[in-house]
């Protein structure tokens, strides 16, 4: 998709916007709908990725 | 997880505890959407003759299930466990009124919505703010509940800091 200078120059390009506003809705709708084991091992992956990240800037 | 609440029941059936209950962004993770955290809360009453001495029964209990003492967390399989006595009268009633929900098919304790919200507004860091947000945002908290700890624990000019406090018409 090509982006027109305005668009660039105001950083509004109401086709991104939707997609991103949707892209968003849709996640936070299937974060929520996990159950609590499913959150836990986010959380749990989220933490290890973490470590992860910690030791390669070290 | 598992490794852990199973430790923790075991500890309360052996009878080194009378009873648990988790706390924190684990706890509001099972209402809300997951939430980031490097631990798990875990709250005993403050009334426990043991937590009132010492934390170490429990810690030495724990390490005899598996548990590693690292710093102020016990490690029992991939999760660092804070034990933390009830600070205030609020966590107090927070612990007694706990509700008892499944972690797969392990039973365990956990606070209420409306109890996380009232510690986490009297804890009143920035992401605190955010998380009773985020509870009211999805629906998650009994506003009447809710605003009856804020009036009994004296609460009210943090409710400020919630950027939607004022935006559900039955609290």
């Amino acid at each position: 998709m090509k982006i027109s200078k305005a668009n660039k120059i105001g950083k509004i390009n109401p086709d991104r916007l939707e997609y991103v506003i949707k892209a968003k809705a849709n996640y936070r709708a299937d974060a929520r709908a996990k159950t609590w084991e499913e959150k836990v091992e986010s959380i749990a992956r989220m933490r290890r990725a973490a470590v992860v990240q910690k030791r390669h800037v070290a | 997880m598992k490794k852990a609440l199973l430790a923790l029941n075991s500890i309360k059936k052996s009878g080194v505890i009378d009873d648990y209950a988790i706390g924190g962004a684990i706890a509001a993770s099972f209402y809300i959407e997951a939430i980031n955290t490097e631990d798990v809360d875990v709250f005993m009453s403050a009334s426990e003759n043991s937590i009132l001495l010492s934390l170490k029964p429990i810690y030495d209990a724990l390490e005899q299930l598996g548990g590693k003492v690292e710093k102020e967390y016990i490690v029992i399989g991939d999760w660092p466990i804070q034990i933390l006595p009830a600070y205030s009268p609020l966590v107090e009633e927070a612990v007694k009124q706990a509700v008892t929900v499944q972690y797969g098919n392990i039973e365990t304790r956990i606070f209420t919505a409306e109890h996380l919200c009232a510690i986490a507004l009297d804890t009143g860091r920035l992401k605190d703010f955010y998380r009773v947000a985020s509870f009211i945002e999805q629906g998650k908290v009994d506003r009447l509940v809710l605003n009856r700890l804020v009036k009994k624990y004296n609460l009210e000019n943090r409710t400020k800091n919630v950027l939607n406090w004022s935006s559900d018409e039955n609290q």
